[in-house]
């Protein structure tokens, strides 16, 4: 019997394969090339920033570099990134199941994707676009002569990936779990996934529309959005955050999902509170859909609406609050190993916490007019894109790296690459809730000279946090070729996925496996 | 085939009331409300949602739960900022 | 054990695919309606912005054309709906022809709605292409003939795909009915057909019954 990856090693086969295994494969190195290319743009930007004057690049190459890293790293990398290439690897082995629903339809959204991305890309190589990833309307419209329409159907592709996604995830897990696996027996990461699912499906085709209505605009000149032509911006703004707020929880969801694996297995005891977790994330999802109108606060929508998203904003700190305090419910006299999964999920506990509990300063009326459009909200929202999500998919990744490809990395690169991270990230974006504080704009490539020193230390926590990423690319690499072999279960973890061999058999289960409850830890009859 | 038919039937009947409506000024609510009820017709009887299982029921009233979102908090900002 | 071949392997019994296929439609479906829904936001906010442009452009629309449009989509429903239960009852050959009365109908549909944008595009109207106008309601008036042309033609692509579905489904429920021993994609076809009445029966009030009659 021949696990996936050595069934067929013809290109044909992996470029026409409906194996869920294989297209998480695709999705990852995909969207490692994407987070390669947003990290360069990065790296360029906080170059930059480095120094007061504007002297490395010009002030309009500066806005093609961060429109360029928001939308790469936002549409085709972090949407995609746990949901894709994680749950697409392990959403059936989680359930017990053979594949996804619907294989094909799984296929064409890597290709849908594949080719949305490669049509943003285009739009880059030729001129790119300097409008932000927010593309706000009326210089989107009316003003830019940058490339806005051929990247915005790039986004508009990618978009319909994401609802394939979405709509193959929720039929699965209603109607592939296996015979034993109820729904709170249901692994959380798969809830995660499931309420992700949810938003991708019915908030995506609003994105689709707003990009359209774009489009419209710059050829046609139709007054949708421009108040010259009798539009509204602000219409521009409410259909963009209906989907981009929730799309926020698309980028965190998964990454609770994953922490919610990693905890128990390496504390050895059962999830606290699991039923909460579970339905915490279904709250998200859908408090998530009720508190756009808090990123529009200072643009001019009507004070009631701006007191009720408010307000709104706030409860959605109740479910993370659940959360957060379920996680470290969990780790009390738990027997802890500090393995590398491990550190990066205990970095994302941090690091979201500050996160979320600086999103609570901006859901704040009064507070947010100050800081609007500050360096404070690059900071928050980097806390939670990269503190929580990326450290979650880089944990993950390590956590189950093992099974999707059947070999062990090394563990002492694997520590060293989650501390620096940890460390660098902090180096870079601690220094920017004081400088949005103090009144730093973002969007600028140039300041005055005061924001320079802690400008300077964020551009060197920006030089450790780009070694931490490096270093797993080139030691997940090497382990592809020297690793140890990992066999079934290296973590003694619990769960369906860790029953099948390293790397799995084409479908997963000869027979239909044997469900037991959810993290049972410690694991009788192991230790 | 007999509810099929009826259905049909009282769809056509709308038909007719609301191009009446239109004629008679009733405005866009009246029209709205014809519309909706239209909907309701094709969606029970013809897409049989009666007859589907509890999660479809589900499907189906979470979208109506998300069209009030889009709508109602966007619709919201608009009355209480322009008046409309 | 061996398994029917219209059973994908990821599926342990035909009943759970069924299920599957149908909680898959139904999700599209849910999808697609937050789709429109999104156009249909925008344009509730143009006409309340725009109100007497939005109803002189109605009043340009030939009313009489809609509603016949609409009867006919309508009635196509009604078929597909007959159609699908036909082919749950296994009478293949009768579910056929209903199929292909609802593809006449759709075409017919097509035949129309091509004709009407002909008369518009005749009175200068198209967006992009010769839309010229010289009166009061520029902006407006604008606004309302691109909403038109666009709804419309996203509406009319969703037709042509619902009329080559159904085309393909009479053929196979009257010569090749071995391929769908269970009805479960003709039930499919028939819900995203149900889909493109639904979202004419508001585009219809929306776009040609505006401010009442004149």
């Amino acid at each position: 019997m021949k696990d996936y990856l050595y069934e067929d090693v013809s290109l044909k086969s992996w470029l026409l394969t409906t194996d869920h295994k294989r297209i998480g494969i695709l999705f990852l190195l995909t969207i490692t090339f994407f987070f390669i290319i947003g990290g360069v743009a990065a790296t360029l930007m906080r170059m930059e920033l480095a120094t007061a004057p504007g002297d490395l690049v010009s002030a309009d190459v500066y806005n093609r570099l961060f429109t360029l890293h928001g939308t790469v790293m936002v549409w085709l990398f972090l949407i995609p990134s746990i949901p894709a290439t994680l749950g697409n690897f392990l959403l059936p082995l989680m359930i017990g199941a053979k594949d996804l629903a619907f294989p094909r339809l799984n296929l064409l959204s890597w290709y849908v994707f594949l080719f949305g991305g490669l049509l943003t890309l285009w739009s880059i190589i030729i001129g790119g676009v300097d409008t932000g990833w927010t593309f706000y309307t009326p210089y989107s419209t009316t003003y830019t002569n940058s490339h806005v329409i051929m990247m915005a159907a790039g986004i508009f592709i990618v978009g319909f990936s994401s609802i394939f996604s979405g709509l193959n995830f929720i039929v699965t897990v209603h109607s592939l779990r296996a015979p034993e696996m109820t729904w709170t027996r249901l692994p959380l990461f798969v809830w995660t996934l499931y309420a992700t699912s949810l938003i991708m499906v019915l908030a995506t085709p609003i994105l689709s529309v707003t990009l359209v209505l774009i489009a419209a605009e710059r050829l046609f000149g139709v007054g949708i959005f421009d108040p010259a032509l009798g539009g509204d911006p602000l219409l521009f703004q409410h259909l963009f955050w209906f989907y981009s707020h929730p799309a926020v929880y698309i980028m965190i969801l998964p990454g609770m999902g994953v922490i919610s694996e990693i905890l128990p297995c390496f504390a050895r005891r059962p999830i606290f509170g699991y039923k909460f977790i579970a339905g915490s994330s279904l709250a998200i999802a859908v408090f998530g859909f009720l508190v756009w109108g808090h990123h529009m606060f200072a643009a001019g929508q009507s004070l009631y609406a701006g007191l009720v998203f408010s307000f709104l904003s706030f409860l959605v700190a109740v479910p993370s609050g659940i959360k957060v305090f379920s996680w470290t419910a969990t780790l009390y006299k738990g027997s802890i190993r500090f393995d590398t999964p491990m550190l990066y999920a205990l970095g994302f506990m941090g690091l979201f916490t500050i996160g979320g509990l600086t999103g609570l300063f901006l859901a704040t009326l009064a507070v947010d007019v100050h800081l609007t459009d500050t360096f404070f909200v690059v900071a928050h929202f980097h806390f939670i894109m990269v503190g929580g999500m990326l450290m979650a998919y880089l944990g993950g990744l390590h956590f189950w790296w093992p099974k999707m490809t059947g070999k062990l990395y090394p563990e002492t690169l694997g520590r060293i690459s989650a501390v620096l991270i940890f460390l660098g990230f902090n180096g870079t974006f601690l220094p920017q809730f004081i400088l949005g504080y103090l009144g730093m704009p973002r969007r600028y490539y140039a300041y005055p000279e005061q924001f320079e020193f802690l400008n300077v230390i964020s551009s060197a926590g920006a030089v450790l946090l780009a070694l931490g990423y490096a270093l797993p690319l080139a030691y997940f690499t090497w382990s592809l070729i020297k690793g140890r072999p990992a066999g079934a279960d290296p973590w003694n973890a619990a769960g369906l996925e860790w029953k099948v061999s390293s790397p799995p058999p084409h479908h997963n289960f000869e027979t239909i496996p044997v469900v037991e409850q959810p993290y049972r830890y410690p694991r009788p009859g192991h230790e | 085939m007999k509810t099929h038919l009826l259905v049909w039937l009282s769809l056509m009947l709308l038909l007719g009331l609301t191009v009446v409506a239109w004629q008679y000024h009733l405005g866009f609510l009246m029209a709205l409300a014809i519309a909706v009820t239209k909907a309701a017709l094709v969606i029970a009887f013809f897409m049989h949602l009666r007859k589907e299982s509890p999660l479809t029921k589900f499907v189906a009233g979470a979208v109506l739960f998300w069209l009030l979102i889009l709508f109602g908090f966007t619709l919201a900002d608009y009355f209480s900022r322009l008046g409309f | 054990m061996s398994s029917p071949p219209e059973l994908g392997m990821q599926f342990s019994d035909l009943r759970q695919q069924k299920d599957a296929y149908r909680l898959g439609a139904w999700v599209f479906v849910a999808s697609e309606i937050m789709l429109f829904a999104g156009i249909f936001l925008v344009y509730l906010i143009g006409r309340m912005t725009h109100p007497e442009a939005f109803t002189e452009g109605s009043h340009e629309l030939n009313q009489f054309l809609g509603a016949v449009n609409t009867a006919i989509l309508l009635t196509s429903s009604f078929s597909v709906a007959v159609a699908v239960s036909k082919a749950e009852d296994k009478k293949y050959r009768t579910a056929s022809w209903l199929l292909l009365l609802t593809a006449v109908m759709g075409i017919c549909f097509l035949g129309i709605k091509a004709y009407e944008w002909y008369e518009e595009y005749e009175r200068a109207r198209v967006p992009g292409l010769n839309f010229t106008y010289e009166g009061e309601h520029l902006p407006g008036l604008l606004l309302f003939f691109w909403f038109y042309f666009t709804s419309t033609a996203l509406h009319a692509i969703h037709v042509t795909i619902g009329v080559l579905v159904n085309l393909w489904f009479a053929w196979v429920c009257r010569y090749r009915a071995h391929w769908v021993p269970d009805p479960s994609p003709v039930v499919l076809s028939g819900i995203y057909w149900h889909l493109v009445d639904l979202v004419w029966i508001f585009l219809f009030p929306f776009l040609y019954l505006v401010g009442g009659a004149s």
